[in-house]
C-alpha cells in the first residue's frame, strides 16, 4: 500500500515537473522541426544493375561537367544519357583544391560518387587534375596568386595527390591528366610558360602516380591551340610547346597524350597549317611526335567540339555542327590510328553560362537532347543519319 | 510558492532585458539601412534628362540588329534606340561592345540601357528590368497564304526544319503527337523556305528574322509568316530594374510606336 503511495506520489512529481518545464518542451519540438524542415529530402536513385554501354564507336567519349552538380539524381542522370547516346568514356575534371582542402585533409566524398555512378554506368572515366589549394599557393597577403598557380616547391604535394587518387581509384581510373592547357599564360598562374616547368612537374607526377598505381596511364596534359608565339602575351604555340617538351626529355613521363582540337569554323577535313585553328591541327602535333620517335604513343583527343551559338563569331549552324561533328568521328576513326578516345565539350553543364559557351552542349540544363545528341546516338547506334 | 527573487535572479532578468534591447536597436537600425537602400528615390530619369543623352549599350557584330561599319553603326536596334531617345527628348548615344560585355555595363552603369536583341532572361529579372517585346524572334510556321498557323494543323503534312536548329527540336517532339507528320531537314533554314515555295513542302518552321528577310528577297513566293509563334521569344530593351523610372519611360516610348506604326516602319525598313 505505501509502495503504490510512493510510486503515485513519484508519478505525480514527475508530471508536475514536465508541466514546469513545458515551455522548453514545446520550443525544443518547435526548434527539431524547423532544423528537420531546413534541408528537402534528397532525391532517391533506385539501385540498379550495372550496365554496358551499346555503341558500334568506341571511339567516342564526352566530356561531363559533373564536379559542380549537386544532386546525385543529376549526376546518374547525366552519365546514363551519355551511355545511351553510345559513349564509352567521360572526362571529368576533379580540383585538387575541392578534395583536399587542407594539407593532409582528403575529402574524397565527390569524386567517390561521380567515379561510382561513372562505373555503374560502364562508362570509362578520365580524370583531369588541377586547381592549387590555397595552402600550396604562397600567403595571399603577401601574394596574391590565381588558382591556377602552383609554385616549383609545390610540386611534390601536387604528386602526391595524384598519386593518392592514382591509388584510390586503382580499379576505376585508368587515364589521368595533370592539368590543363600549360602553354597558356591563364592556366599556368599568369606566369610565364615554360614546358621545362611543366617537364619537371610532369616528372614528379609520372614517378609518384606509378609508384602509387602501376597501372595508371599518365596523360601528358592537353595544349590549348593558339597562334601564339614563344613568347607570346597570352601563351605559346602548341606547336612550339610540345617541341620544347621533348627537347626537354618530357616524352619519358607520359604514357599517352592528351589533346585538344576545335573546329571553330572549318569543316574537320580542312588542312591542318602551323598559322590555322582547325580540327587536323592535331596532325601537326603527331608529326612532332613522330619527329621525336613517339609516333605509336596513344592520343586521347580529350576535348573537342563545333559551337552553333547564334551570336559568336567563331560558332557554326546548327546543321554544320552536326555533319562537322559526325565527319570528325569518322575521319578519326578512319585516319588516326593512334587516337584512343575522341571527347566532345561538352555533355551539359550545371546551369547556363549564357553565353557562347551555351553553344557547345549536347543536351540542355533541363536534360532535354538536342538533336545533335539525337544525331550522334544514331551514328554510335549504326542507324543511318538523317539527309 | 514564489519567493522573493534572489541577486542572481535579478541579475539574469537584467541581462535578459539588456539582450533583447540591443536585438531590438539592432534589428531597427537593420530596418532603417534596408529602407534606405531600398526605397531611396529612384533618381534615373532626373540623372539621364540633365545630361540629355541616353547611352545604350550594343552589340554592334550583329546583323540587322546593328553593325559597325568604319565609324558608323546602323541597324534595326539602333533605330528604335534613336526613336526612343527622340520621344524621350534626348540625343542617344551607342556604346558599342560584345555581346558577352553587355549585363556588365548595364550592371556597372557605363550605360543606361541596353538594345540589342536580348531576350527574356528570368534569371536575371531581379536585377534588369525587361520592357516590353519589340520584335518576337521565335519560331514561326511559313506556309503557302498562311494556311497553318498551329502545328496541330500539320497532321499528314510535310514540315522543313533547318537541321539540327530549334525548329528541328520543336519538329521531333511534335513527331511524337502528330503521328503522320513528315519532317524534313535542310542544310539551311532558307533551303526550307524555298521548299516550301517550291511545294516539297507544305509549311516550314524557321525563326522570324530568317523568314522576314527571306520573303523580302523572294517576294514571288506567296508565303506567309504565321500570326502566333510555335516559339516565342521576344527582343526587349533592358534597364536596370532600380532603374524604374527611365525604365517606365523607355516602355511607354515603346508602346507609343507600336501604336503609330513606327515600330512597324522600322521593321520593315530592315526586314522587308
Amino acid at each position: 500500500m505505501r509502495a503504490a503511495e510512493s510510486r503515485a506520489y513519484q508519478a505525480g512529481r514527475m508530471a508536475r515537473w514536465l508541466w514546469q518545464r513545458r515551455g522548453i518542451g514545446l520550443r525544443s519540438a518547435l526548434l527539431a522541426l524547423i532544423l528537420l524542415n531546413l534541408a528537402p529530402s534528397r532525391a532517391r536513385i533506385l539501385p540498379e544493375p550495372p550496365q554496358v554501354v551499346q555503341t558500334e564507336h568506341p571511339i567516342l567519349c564526352m566530356h561531363t561537367r559533373l564536379v559542380d552538380e549537386v544532386e546525385d539524381l543529376k549526376i546518374w542522370r547525366t552519365l546514363r544519357m551519355v551511355r545511351e547516346m553510345g559513349a564509352t568514356a567521360i572526362v571529368e575534371f576533379f580540383p585538387w583544391a575541392y578534395i583536399q582542402p587542407r594539407e593532409g585533409i582528403y575529402d574524397w566524398h565527390h569524386p567517390d560518387r561521380i567515379i561510382r555512378m561513372a562505373r555503374q554506368q560502364g562508362l570509362t572515366v578520365i580524370a583531369r587534375l588541377g586547381v592549387v589549394p590555397s595552402w600550396a599557393r604562397p600567403d595571399a597577403r603577401l601574394q596574391p596568386t590565381s588558382l591556377n598557380y602552383l609554385p616549383p616547391e609545390r610540386y611534390d604535394d601536387y604528386a602526391a595527390f595524384v598519386a593518392a587518387f592514382a591509388a584510390r581509384y586503382r580499379d576505376a581510373v585508368t587515364h589521368i591528366i595533370p592539368w590543363n592547357e600549360p602553354n597558356l599564360y591563364f592556366e599556368w598562374g599568369y606566369r610565364r610558360v615554360s614546358p621545362e616547368e611543366y617537364v619537371a612537374l610532369l616528372k614528379k607526377v609520372y614517378e609518384a602516380a606509378h609508384a602509387a598505381n602501376p597501372e595508371v596511364q599518365i596523360l601528358g596534359a592537353a595544349l590549348a591551340p593558339t597562334l601564339e608565339p614563344e613568347d607570346g602575351a597570352n601563351g605559346m604555340s602548341d606547336l612550339i610547346y610540345l617541341r620544347r617538351i621533348y627537347a626537354a626529355g618530357g616524352g619519358a613521363y607520359f604514357d599517352a597524350l592528351a589533346v585538344h582540337t576545335y573546329g571553330f569554323t572549318a569543316p574537320p577535313e580542312a588542312p591542318p597549317a602551323p598559322d590555322q585553328l582547325n580540327f587536323r591541327r592535331f596532325e601537326l602535333l603527331l608529326d612532332i611526335m613522330r619527329q621525336f620517335g613517339d609516333a605509336d604513343k596513344p592520343v586521347y583527343i580529350t576535348e573537342s567540339s563545333w559551337n552553333d551559338h547564334p551570336r559568336w563569331a567563331n560558332a557554326v549552324r546548327p546543321s554544320q555542327r552536326i555533319a562537322y561533328t559526325l565527319a570528325a568521328l569518322q575521319y578519326a576513326e578512319a585516319h588516326w590510328q593512334t587516337v584512343q578516345k575522341l571527347c566532345f565539350w561538352f555533355f551539359r553543364a550545371p546551369t547556363l553560362y549564357r553565353n557562347y559557351m551555351d553553344g557547345y552542349a549536347f543536351v540542355t540544363v533541363e536534360f532535354r537532347p538536342r538533336p545533335i545528341y539525337e544525331e550522334v546516338q544514331r551514328w554510335a547506334r549504326g542507324t543511318p543519319a538523317a539527309p | 510558492m514564489r519567493g522573493y527573487p534572489t541577486r542572481n535572479a535579478l541579475f539574469f532578468h537584467t541581462l535578459r532585458r539588456l539582450v533583447a534591447s540591443i536585438c531590438c536597436i539592432f534589428l531597427f537600425v537593420q530596418a532603417v539601412r534596408y529602407g534606405r537602400y531600398h526605397f531611396r528615390p529612384d533618381l534615373s530619369w532626373q540623372r539621364v534628362q540633365a545630361r540629355g543623352v541616353l547611352i545604350v549599350g550594343m552589340d554592334t557584330s550583329y546583323h540587322p540588329f546593328a553593325i559597325m561599319q568604319g565609324e558608323s553603326i546602323s541597324g534595326l536596334d539602333v533605330d528604335i534606340a534613336l526613336e526612343v531617345a527622340r520621344r524621350l527628348g534626348l540625343r542617344m548615344q551607342v556604346a558599342p561592345m560584345g555581346v558577352d560585355g553587355l549585363y556588365d555595363a548595364l550592371h556597372t552603369g557605363i550605360v543606361d540601357a541596353l538594345i540589342s536583341a536580348l531576350p527574356f532572361d528570368a534569371f536575371r529579372a531581379g536585377t534588369f528590368f525587361y520592357t516590353r517585346p519589340y520584335l518576337d524572334g521565335g519560331y514561326f510556321l511559313v506556309s503557302p497564304k498562311g494556311a497553318y498557323q498551329r502545328m496541330p494543323d500539320l497532321e499528314g503534312k510535310r514540315l522543313a526544319v533547318e537541321y539540327g536548329s530549334l525548329g528541328d527540336e520543336l519538329a521531333r517532339r511534335w513527331l511524337r503527337r502528330l503521328r503522320h507528320l513528315q519532317v524534313q531537314v535542310h542544310a539551311e533554314p532558307s533551303a526550307a523556305l524555298a521548299a516550301v515555295a517550291e511545294g516539297t513542302a507544305d509549311a516550314a518552321l524557321v525563326d522570324y528574322l530568317t523568314a522576314r528577310l527571306w520573303l523580302r528577297d523572294h517576294k514571288s513566293a506567296d508565303l506567309r509568316i504565321a500570326e502566333q509563334p510555335i516559339y516565342s521569344q521576344g527582343y526587349h530593351a533592358v534597364v536596370r530594374s532600380s532603374d524604374l523610372a527611365l525604365a517606365s519611360r523607355i516602355d511607354a516610348a515603346l508602346e507609343a510606336m507600336a501604336a503609330d506604326g513606327t515600330l512597324a516602319a522600322i521593321l520593315a525598313k530592315w526586314l522587308g
